[in-house]
């Protein structure tokens, strides 16, 4: 069986291991230094951070693994949205969200109300709908100054 | 010099006093604090680093960085086991980014070694320690130690030099008695061999 009873006493003598009576004789005022100059240069994001790190302070938490954490809420997010766009689609060019919008919309056929025409029976002669008075005639201004219609050249 | 706490000091604040007072913008109170732990504090890092320019830096660190999440401080734990968690992290991560560079530069042993009841049983029985330089036998067993990895490293310095109990160093470590009682055996027996060559 391992006895180490003295190298336990040896190392129990350790404690007798002590700096010089002198050596915290400036500790203090060393460290007021210290605590003045982080408090000039903090910046304010670093601040930020020691206040949401102070929230856990008993965990032995390093530095980048908030870091870490918000990359991988990141990354979860990134693989849902990708998962979400790039879902199967029922139509082409479509998604199935738009194939359910489309199905639930009534459908209505927007040439069944007007008469469909052939070219064979369009009268260029016809005069064209006469306006029912001079004033609901359409007046076209270009840049601010009537349209002129001038008469054809004659040859 | 910090003067060990004694009885008549009953008087003086405690450490849920201080904290609350600090944590209300009591400058002064966290002061004391400081005043009240660095030497402890300092021992647990310089016998982690076994360099005493470093323990030094890296104390007035942990206590800037305890200053700065003392708000967030909930008493779940004692005061110096907060502090004591903040520190092994530190100095973990502080002697890992310096890699295998480093210098030791112990400090001296203090003139109370010689009325150490151990130490004088040590010494005054025929064993090979009684005849070894003791700055020898101490260089030697802080190489040892530097030996170790991080985390044996903190478990020997928290158990056998500090004398924390092993339920306060798993909650210092966040990990359970049982992996602290195993990571101390395994760093007994490296030291152990590391030793007997020094022995032969």
């Amino acid at each position: 069986m391992d006895d180490f009873t003295e190298l336990q006493r040896l190392l129990r003598l350790k404690r007798h291991e002590t700096p010089a009576e002198d050596f915290f004789d400036d500790f203090l005022r060393d460290f007021h230094d210290a605590q003045r100059a982080e408090m000039l240069k903090r910046s304010v994001w670093r601040i930020a951070f020691d206040r949401l790190e102070s929230l856990w302070p008993e965990m032995p938490v390093g530095r980048y693994a908030y870091a870490g954490g918000c990359a991988a809420a990141l990354l979860v997010a990134g693989v849902t949205s990708a998962r979400i766009l790039n879902a199967p689609v029922t139509a082409p060019g479509r998604s199935a969200g738009f194939n359910r919008l489309a199905s639930a919309a009534p459908k209505v056929d927007f040439y069944a109300s007007r008469p469909v025409m052939g070219l064979a029976e369009l009268d260029f002669n016809k005069p064209g709908p006469v306006p029912a008075s001079a004033a609901s005639r359409p007046r076209y201004v270009l840049d601010s100054q009537p349209v002129r219609y001038e008469q054809p050249f004659s040859f | 010099m910090d003067k060990p706490r004694t009885s008549n000091e009953a008087t003086e604040e405690s450490d849920v006093q201080l904290v609350a007072s600090a944590q209300g913008g009591d400058l002064a109170a966290f002061d004391k604090l400081v005043v009240r732990y660095r030497t402890r504090l300092y021992g647990l890092v310089y016998h982690m680093t076994s360099n005493n320019e470093d323990a030094r830096d890296l104390v007035q660190e942990i206590f800037l960085k305890a200053f700065r999440s003392i708000g967030g401080f909930r008493g779940k734990s004692s005061f110096y086991t907060w502090l004591h968690q903040i520190g092994v992290n530190m100095t973990i991560n502080f002697l890992k980014k310096r890699g295998r560079r480093f210098q030791m530069s112990l400090d001296d042993v203090d003139s109370n070694i010689q009325n150490d009841k151990e130490f004088l049983e040590m010494t005054a029985s025929s064993d090979p320690v009684r005849e070894a330089n003791l700055s020898e036998l101490q260089r030697r067993l802080n190489e040892s130690m530097m030996k170790l990895s991080l985390e044996h490293r903190a478990v020997v310095t928290m158990f056998d030099i500090q004398g924390l109990p092993h339920a306060e160093i798993s909650r210092v470590l966040g990990v359970s008695e049982g992996t602290v009682r195993s990571r101390l055996f395994y760093a007994h027996r490296q030291l152990q061999n590391y030793l007997e060559e020094f022995r032969k």
